[in-house]
């Protein structure tokens, strides 16, 4: 595929010849994002630098129907970002700009292209953070977050993305822009922020981002549980949430993971532990020391063998290095993984780990377990080795079976790493055709003709599969589906 | 599923007969490099990043992507300065896959007359013979001390002359005109312990430019072991390291290169090899990659040469009591430090050096804002890719510049690395920035008192 040339010679005249890109090496690597189960080369790469260029390419793009969509950088674990139907990709990397930073209303305004760590770094000094963090947070970026409405593990007390973002500024798929939010909370009327952020880049392209600014806590409690089974560690995570107490942050790491990590970063957790759970007490000074003692007290009823604390900045810092790298720490012992990203309630946990180590028992596939137990979001993390044609076979069918699993109790298809185009045929296990068709009708008041980012989270005609159940309240965090 | 992502659905292409590639599996695809790369930063191209690279290789490996100037030209685009490596969760040995690839590249198509020129005639006559080296160095010397390099930055020569001839005037090393290793060897190559009892036995890498110029950091260096109780012979038969070559793709000369400095240090008569160049260092500690079809036991013999190399700061980090036995001067000082990337991001090595400076008396060590970012040298990266390695330049001196506001007092910058001297001070020249760039043994050993 590549570009018709007069489309060709009409953006090379919106941008410059060096930023319209239709090689094959070009195609070849934006065919993909962090999912590599799908890849499917784009007609062209074209690499606007600001709204006035994103606005025309979007424009002519429109007025010859051609089909398009945004790229971050690429982290997106359902891919969003691979062009279905051969789609032109719009590279938002050169929206890097910070633009204003106002303490006095705590917020931020940056380009969707900034990297969401760079947020932080930039407040830091001053007292503030941007709190989604996702674990990719080094490289992808607060464009993706919206598209996404990305969470981390640090969602269990603040929030997820849409939560944290004040207003944005977008591109309609027909080159119109318009304003949604703004710098104070509370606009009148129906919350078209809201229902935009988490529409998976198939609303509109945003170019400018306020991020909401929460100061850091006085202080953090760091503990580290160890545990003879994960059973032991689900248990602990919902007795500690039915006490009451919500930490910042609560994420369970199997065995399988800390073999893996233990090989690349080595933060020391004992390699014959079943799990370890990370839980982090974020608070004013006064109350943290009583809270952390009783979550102590909790993991030791639920039969810890061991609760660590980190004693220094560094070491909280590696244990967190260790949890946020773990999905790629992975790769050191084999050499493809599928993560899922079902959510269930909190008070399954122990049995759905139970069920998901049946199935890999079936399949005779390792699945690796490391996830924010703290709201209930599974990361199974299907190992497979994309040599073997069958193994990539058996890992596809254990993903749905998971996550069947996660539907029946309940519970829903994504977390946090959206439908894209790896779980669209899977909607209807969750929502009715009627369900569907009104979601299908809401994105078509932002995108009409569907040639923004099109096949994506809804099934393709024809390919639905069967509904199961009926409509429910789905306890999800994506700002689309819930 | 998409059958493409299976190599063995393709064959693989000939030219990757014999070439171990498997390790090319470990990338995930997850993208968590992409913020470090110094390439992607100023060009914003998933093809410029260590994920498209990666993804470019394996293309090329899996018989997707044909070896051609599009496919090549993002893979030499690359500064090899290994940060992604730092960055990766997934432990991908990008180095070795890289240099690899440019190796069958080198093999297999043909190579513009720049490259050529400087491939054969660079590297593998000059650098590799000491009599070839110490003649240049000697001329450079005239050229120097004549001030040609002035001439030809300053006035209307730098407007006819090509550019990166110009831009080369401003990053030559300071030529001595003499062979350290000659020095030596007339003094019998076996330098004592100085003024404490012998510790150690180690024997010192001197490289090929590095051995005719800057001679004040190899004195410092031997200055500066031997005060720490070691004594400290310079095998005269060594060579170069080979690293420019592995980079550039001339596999062949390095192999040359690595048999001859096994063979003229061998492994057991000495309890450390001591380099003082983070970039020849690095490629030590490296070599085995370069003989992938060799039986275990000749495996074996690289990694035990390999475990046997040390950078000087790492080395003297782990003395016992050095600095402390030591008299040195206490005058307070802020001195502002570079990580070079074969240092931190090749070898891994990092924090150990900047505790050993900050063990000195008086002196406070601050890393620069951007202190482990690529400096844009990368071996003769910087005459191949004038424009971006001058853009890579630039936000380093950005960041000198940021450091040195919030530390007005700092007078010195050091560097563990004779390609990041050369560039950095260019960069220091050119925006006039008061700073003095030298390499931390050489300040090290301005500090040590006589005793
Ligand atoms: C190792 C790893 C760990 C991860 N951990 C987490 C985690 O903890 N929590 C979590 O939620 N996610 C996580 N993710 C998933 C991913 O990082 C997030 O979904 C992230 O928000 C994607 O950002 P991106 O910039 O990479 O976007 P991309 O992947 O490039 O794009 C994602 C979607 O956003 C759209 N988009 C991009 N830019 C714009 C824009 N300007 N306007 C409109 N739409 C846009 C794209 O069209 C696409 O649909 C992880 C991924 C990896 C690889
Ligand atoms: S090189 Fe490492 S960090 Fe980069 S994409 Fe591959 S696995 Fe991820
Ligand atoms: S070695 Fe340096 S320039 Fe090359 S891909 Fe890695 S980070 Fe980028």
């Amino acid at each position: 595929m590549a570009f018709d040339p007069k489309i060709k010679n009409d953006l090379i005249k919106i941008l410059d010849e060096d930023r319209v890109k239709d090689d094959r090496v070009t195609l070849y690597t934006y065919r993909s994002d962090a999912l590599i189960l799908h890849p499917t080369m784009p007609m062209g790469v074209v690499f606007p630098e600001n709204r006035e260029e994103l606005v025309a390419i979007v424009k002519l793009l429109h007025a010859n129907q051609i089909t398009f969509l945004p790229r971050g950088a690429g982290t997106g674990l359902s891919g969003g970002a691979i062009p279905k139907e051969g789609s032109v990709i719009i590279e938002m990397f050169r929206f890097r700009q910070i633009y204003d930073i106002d303490f006095a209303n705590r917020s931020i305004t940056v380009g969707p292209g900034v990297v969401n760590i760079k947020i932080t770094e930039h407040v830091k000094e001053n007292g503030y953070c941007f709190v989604p963090d996702p674990s990719s947070q080094k490289a992808c970026t607060v464009g993706g977050n919206v598209a996404e409405n990305s969470g981390g593990p640090h969602t269990l007390k603040y929030g997820v993305t849409v939560n944290h973002i004040l207003g944005i500024e977008v591109v309609l798929p027909d080159g119109e822009v318009v304003e949604l939010g703004g710098k104070q909370w509370g606009a009148p009327g129906p919350d078209l922020l809201g229902l935009f952020v988490g529409s998976e880049g198939t609303f509109g392209i945003v170019t400018k981002i306020t991020c909401r600014l929460t100061p850091l806590p006085e202080k953090v409690i760091t503990l580290l549980g160890i545990f003879p089974s994960v059973r032991d560690a689900c248990s602990a995570v919902s007795n500690t949430i039915r006490e009451g107490i919500i930490p910042a942050a609560m994420e369970l790491i199997d065995n399988v993971v800390i073999q893996a990590v233990e090989k690349t970063i080595a933060p020391g957790f004992p390699l014959d532990a079943e799990a370890v759970l990370v839980v982090e007490l974020e608070d004013m000074k006064d109350g943290i020391e009583e809270e952390a003692s009783r979550v102590q007290a909790i993991l030791n009823e639920n039969n810890a063998t061991e609760v660590r604390r980190a004693k220094n900045e560094e070491e909280r810092a590696l244990i967190w290095k260790a949890r946020k790298e773990a999905f790629g720490a992975l790769g050191t012992i084999s050499p493809s993984y599928y993560v899922q990203d079902g959510v269930i309630p909190r008070s399954a946990l122990p049995d759905v780990l139970g069920q998901i180590s049946d199935i890999a028992q079936k399949y005779n596939l390792t699945i690796a377990n490391v996830f924010h137990a703290g709201d209930g979001n599974l990361h199974p993390l299907i190992l497979y080795n994309s040599k073997i044609p069958e193994e990539i076979e058996k890992a596809d069918k254990a993903g749905i079976e998971i996550l069947d699993i996660c539907v029946s109790l309940g519970g829903s298809l994504s977390g946090e790493h959206g439908i894209g185009l790896e779980k669209q045929e899977l909607m209807g296990t969750l929502y009715s055709s009627e369900d569907l068709s009104n979601m299908e009708w809401v994105r078509s008041f932002f995108n009409p003709q569907n040639l923004l980012n099109p096949g994506k989270i809804f099934p393709t005609p024809g390919k639905c599969a069967e509904t199961k159940m009926g409509p429910q309240i789905v306890q999800s965090k994506s700002g689309v589906v819930a | 599923m998409d059958p493409s992502i299976s190599p063995e659905t393709q064959a693989t292409p000939p030219f990757f007969k014999n070439v171990e590639f498997d390790g090319i599996l470990s990338c995930v695809h997850c993208g968590l490099c992409l913020d470090v790369c110094p390439t992607y930063r100023e060009l914003g191209l998933e093809q410029d990043s260590p994920r498209g690279r990666l993804y470019i290789m394996r293309g090329l490996w899996q018989n997707e992507l044909e070896l051609n100037q599009d496919a090549i030209d993002p893979l030499n685009r690359c500064l090899d300065c290994r940060a992604c490596e730092t960055a990766c969760p997934s432990n991908v040995k990008y180095g070795e896959l890289l240099e690899k690839t440019r190796g069958i590249i080198q093999e297999n198509l043909p190579q513009s007359f720049k490259e050529k020129l400087l491939r054969e005639v660079f590297l593998k006559r000059v650098l590799i013979s000491k009599n070839t080296l110490q003649l240049v160095s000697v001329l450079m010397n005239v050229y120097m001390t004549l001030k040609i390099p002035k001439l030809i930055t300053s006035t209307f020569l730098s407007k006819i002359l090509p550019k990166n001839i110009v831009n080369g005037q401003s990053m030559l090393p300071r030529f001595s005109g003499s062979s350290i290793k000659k020095k030596y060897a007339e003094k019998g190559n076996l330098l004592p312990t100085h003024g404490r009892e012998k510790k150690f036995r180690v024997s010192f890498f001197t490289g090929c430019i590095m051995d005719v110029s800057e001679s004040a950091t190899h004195e410092a260096s031997l200055k500066l072991l031997r005060a720490a109780g070691c004594e400290v012979a310079i095998p005269q038969e060594q060579s170069c390291c080979g690293a420019l070559h592995v980079h550039s793709g001339d596999r062949q000369t390095a192999r040359t290169l690595a048999k001859k400095n096994l063979a003229a240090f061998g492994i057991d008569q000495w309890d450390a090899i001591i380099t003082n160049a983070a970039g020849c260092g690095a490629q030590l500690k490296e070599y085995h990659p370069l003989f992938s079809d060799q039986d275990s036991d000749a495996k074996n013999e690289w990694h035990a040469f390999e475990e046997k190399v040390i950078d000087i700061l790492e080395f003297l980090s782990a003395v016992p009591d050095f600095p402390q036995e030591l008299p040195w001067k206490n005058g307070e000082e802020v001195v502002l430090y570079d990580a070079p990337c074969h240092l931190k991001h090749a070898q891994g090595v990092d924090k150990n050096p900047q505790k050993l400076l900050n063990l000195l008396p008086g002196v406070r060590l601050v890393p620069l804002t951007e202190s482990d970012w690529c400096c844009g040298s990368a071996g003769i990266y910087n005459l191949i890719q004038a424009d971006l390695s001058n853009a890579v330049l630039q936000r380093k001196l950005d960041s000198v510049e940021q450091t040195l506001t919030r530390h007005p007092g700092a007078k010195t910058i050091v560097t563990g690395n004779p390609g990041c001297l050369f560039q950095i001070r260019a960069g220091i020249q050119s925006r006039n920035i008061p700073l003095r760039v030298i390499h931390p043994v050489e300040y090290m050993a301005e500090r040590l008192l006589e005793h």
